[in-house]
């Protein structure tokens, strides 16, 4: 099914004119929504696993890099955790790749407009710390 | 004193909470001690404004002194992160601790009851993530150095 928050959240996107896509899962629904910034771009995705507007912002696989990097992008996520509010870097030291995470809090009446502030954070902040990371691998 | 404190202080009084309230130069704050299974600690919500935009952190809750010791805690702190919805875990190398941190959309209503509920959450959330810090910092081989035993014989 699609889940309230789901709903919510694509009615407060269409309303800003965003292009984005509703999922059905079998346990969840969520929405989908591609951004290009400055440094890179990015799929975001507003997952939903229950009726009570609850509601989590996730962006896999920002950054792909080698085991051998994994020590440094740790560093890296970390610093970027440090300079900026909101948003939490994680690196998945299985697939090897830097994964964002927000999750909103629960029961919130207009979650639309949340996720919609949420999106916009993400997309200055993951503009900002995006070449952190690459100095990390290239620098 | 900002609206959002003074809402979350008011359904911290309806959840027979206990807290204290300070105001600063630049915003109010509501901070409430938590005794848990491992440690104590005081998580503060903070406002600088009189939008919901509130900030819950938990300073100094676990401190290292070196940079070894840093080290050790990264990848802990990496799988905290990735474990626990919510709260993220930052490692403040000029405080020379981890601190927890969660902050509230802008657009956030409600925000007593949501900071209430917060409040539980983060509090189990440390419970559990403390030891795990611990055991990075003080379980290792070299803690017990190179101790040396003898029998002494009266």
């Amino acid at each position: 099914m699609i889940y309230p928050a789901t709903e919510a959240i694509q009615e407060a996107f269409l309303a800003h004119n965003l292009k984005c896509v509703a999922e059905e899962h079998e346990n969840e629904s969520l929405v989908i929504i591609g951004m290009t910034g400055q440094t890179t771009s990015f799929r975001v995705l507003f997952i939903s696993r229950s009726k009570e507007s609850d509601a989590a912002m996730r962006i896999y696989n920002l950054v792909r890099f080698t085991s051998d990097k994994q020590e440094a992008m740790i560093e890296a996520a970390n610093d970027c955790n440090a300079r900026y509010r909101f948003l939490r870097f994680t690196v998945d030291t299985n697939a090897n790749t830097v994964d964002v995470e927000y999750d909103f809090p629960l029961n919130q009446e207009d979650i639309g407009a949340a996720a919609f502030e949420m999106l916009m954070r993400a997309a200055i902040i993951i503009d900002k710390c995006y070449p952190e990371f690459m100095h990390c691998l290239y620098g | 004193m900002f609206r959002a404190t003074e809402e979350i202080a008011a359904a911290f009084d309806e959840a027979n909470l206990k807290y204290r309230l300070e105001e600063t130069e630049s915003g109010s704050r509501l901070g409430a001690n938590v005794e848990v299974n491992y440690t104590a600690f005081c998580i503060w919500f903070i406002s600088d404004d009189d939008d919901s935009d509130v900030a819950v952190r938990i300073p100094n809750f676990t401190r290292f002194r070196t940079e070894a010791e840093r080290r050790k805690l990264l990848k802990p702190l990496n799988d905290m992160n990735r474990k626990f919805r919510f709260c993220k875990f930052v490692l403040n190398r000029t405080a020379q601790s981890i601190e927890l941190e969660y902050d509230f959309p802008q657009s956030a209503d409600q925000i007593g009851q949501t900071a209430v509920e917060m409040f539980h959450r983060i509090a189990r959330i440390a419970d559990e993530a403390y030891p795990v810090f611990m055991k990075a910092l003080w379980g290792g081989e070299e803690f017990f150095g190179n101790a040396v035993f003898y029998e002494y014989k009266y």
